[in-house]
């Protein structure tokens, strides 16, 4: 029989198989798009209000100074004297002195603006993203200081480790035109 | 009219909901400033732009074609060592590895048991082009788009054939990796393969210490031994091997008929070049032998799946914080007990221990019955991979063996007629 055909049994059954693995390709695909809820671009972010600054995004990034990073959201922020995100508790005075600060690197920056306003910047290359002071701004201020992943430094892993290793699983996917989380401004909740 | 109405309306709503609600929940209200100060605004970099990624399944998609016309049509290694050297230099160590067509299969999967999981159409592109092209190309990816697979064929300086038994056996493990890694993703447990990926840590300067001894490793053992993570590990490779068996277009070591002058023979470091064989004396074995073989396996996979995945299940987040919960209040001395951070955080937020529990119960029965499907997959694989090494078809010219060609080209330099043919060619072009 397969010298009348002229194709060799062989050659059949490769025809076959290459067409059906076309169609299962094909299904595969399919599914998984039809199944996905939003076909856009991803990156990662932290949910500000989920985050309980646990200091782990300072560790568990696989870049070895963290993705994450401290930003300032200037719009709440109160502008305080004694801000408890700059000073470490049983500060001596309020003033720029080393042994005043909380941040271990020293990465925030008090400058004078008018009585009795101070206004806070963060040195980003300094920050470590180890959270303290956004701890102490989310605690006791308005939580104008918070963690958030700096696209310009996130390799946007296939898997976050952070993200796997976040106790409260704050870090979540977010569409990339969006970008970063406000406080006041989260729509994050779906 | 209706126009000032809605303004009003709008207006209203603004400082009921708006502005309200924003100022009234600070404990310090942002305050108005009396000097010409300027707030700054918070500084938000932006991600790339979409169509950047799309850029890239273009990029992909051309080093793929072209290495397959290199394999196939020019017959040429030294233009699959530029080609590799391009991949490796703009997927591996410009787009720092991620994301890539053997971390997309978690994707995939992971989209295919979770509605609603967050799944791009350019992460559907990267994963299905390499196979789709398998079908008609063989494994033109992993001979020059694959960056991984480029630095371990680069890196080749002396290779040690191995035994053919032990290459088949190992190369098992590649299913096994894929097997576990889809295990965990459909469960949402993390991705291993992008966990413990061996190169990704060299593309990015940069990652956890564990990384790096296993890429260190990898690395090492690439010098003597050709491609080890795509021969006996790659997932990615499980899926492309049955496909391009199937392939359209095969590479062939040489470009007319084969004289069988062994020269060929010992040119591929990865074991792929099958030999002359006459075929052996049919053994008659009775056909119900192999399919209560077949059956026999199935179920003895099913049954050791069911109890593995049960097992793996205690590497999920949920399942180990339920059993630290469990054990926390099940113990005298609570202060004895050292808990992880996710432990710690279930507990200060005081949230119910019995919906801990039930979710983590689902998460184990889920492993349980998707480790069926591990465990029957894993023993169909070594049934097929025994029945195909008792397989003894005649073959009457060196040709490689098409799942586990890579498409690298070394064995071309090694055929006279290529090279006849090749000398001929550079005459025309001079003349």
């Amino acid at each position: 029989m397969g010298q009348e055909n002229k194709i060799s049994r062989m050659e059949f059954l490769k025809k076959t198989g290459r067409g059906l693995s076309v169609l299962a390709l094909g299904g595969i695909a399919g599914a998984a798009l039809g199944r996905s809820k939003r076909k856009r671009e991803s990156v990662w972010q932290i949910d500000p209000d989920k985050c309980t600054q646990c200091g782990k995004c300072a560790t568990e990034c696989v870049l070895r100074v963290s993705a994450v990073k401290c930003v300032h959201n200037f719009s709440i922020c109160g502008y305080c004297n004694l801000c408890f995100g700059y000073f470490a508790p049983g500060q001596r005075e309020l003033n720029t002195g080393a042994e005043n600060q909380l941040c271990p690197t020293g990465a925030i920056r008090r400058r004078f603006v008018e009585e009795p306003y101070y206004e806070y910047t963060i040195k980003e290359p300094r920050c470590v993203g180890c959270g303290k002071c956004v701890k102490g701004c989310t605690a006791f201020g308005n939580g104008s200081l918070q963690l958030q992943i700096r696209h310009d430094r996130c390799k946007n892993c296939n898997e976050c480790a952070i993200a796997k290793a976040c106790p409260s699983k704050a870090i979540f996917r977010i569409p990339a035109a969006k970008g970063y989380i406000t406080k006041e401004n989260n729509d994050s909740k779906i | 009219m209706i126009a000032k109405y809605r303004i009003i309306v709008l207006a209203g709503c603004f400082i009921l909901f708006g502005a309200g609600s924003v100022f009234s929940s600070y404990n310090f209200p942002p305050p108005e400033f009396d000097s010409n100060y300027i707030k700054p605004v918070m500084e938000k970099l932006p991600a790339g732009a979409d169509w950047l990624s799309y850029l890239d399944i273009v990029v992909l998609l051309g080093a793929i074609l072209l290495s397959a016309w290199a394999s196939l049509k020019k017959r040429s290694r030294s233009v699959i060592v530029i080609i590799s050297l391009f991949s490796l230099a703009y997927f591996g160590f410009y787009k720092e590895g991620c994301i890539c067509p053997i971390g997309s299969i978690q994707n995939v999967a992971a989209a295919l048991a979770n509605p609603g999981y967050y799944l791009p159409v350019s992460v559907i592109l990267i994963f299905s082009l390499p196979l789709i092209a398998a079908l008609f190309f063989g494994r033109a990816y992993c001979g020059g788009a694959c960056p991984h697979g480029a630095l371990q064929d680069l890196l080749l300086i002396k290779e040690i054939s191995l035994p053919k038994g032990l290459d088949r056996s190992l190369s098992v493990g590649a299913y096994l990796y894929l097997g576990l890694a889809v295990l965990f993703a459909v469960n949402d447990s993390g991705f291993l393969i992008c966990r413990f990926d061996p190169f990704v840590p060299f593309f990015r300067h940069t990652g956890p210490f564990y990384m790096f001894v296993t890429g260190g490793v990898f690395i090492l053992l690439s010098t003597f031994i050709g491609r080890p993570y795509c021969r006996f590990l790659c997932p990615y490779s499980a899926l492309l091997k049955p496909l391009s068996l199937v392939s359209k277009n095969k590479v062939t070591i040489t470009p007319k008929e084969c004289i069988v002058c062994n020269l060929c023979a010992a040119s591929c470091p990865y074991g792929a070049i099958n030999e002359p064989a006459a075929k052996a004396p049919d053994q008659k074995r009775p056909r119900f032998f192999y399919i209560a073989f077949f059956i026999a396996a199935l179920l003895l996979g099913s049954v050791l799946g069911y109890f593995t995945g049960g097992f793996l299940s205690r590497y999920d987040v949920n399942v180990k914080t339920a059993l630290e919960i469990h054990n926390y209040y099940n113990t005298g001395t609570k202060s004895a007990v050292i808990l992880s951070e996710n432990a710690k955080e279930f507990i200060r937020k005081g949230e119910s221990n019995e919906i801990l529990f039930t979710l983590a119960g689902e998460t184990v029965s889920h492993y349980k019955r998707s480790g069926i499907f591990l465990g029957a997959f894993i023993l169909f694989v070594l049934f097929l991979q025994i029945v195909y090494s008792l397989r003894r078809p005649k073959r009457e010219i060196y040709e490689p063996d098409s799942a586990r060609c890579v498409s690298c080209g070394r064995c071309f330099r090694d055929c006279p007629i290529h090279r006849k043919a090749a000398q001929k060619e550079n005459e025309n072009k001079k003349s």
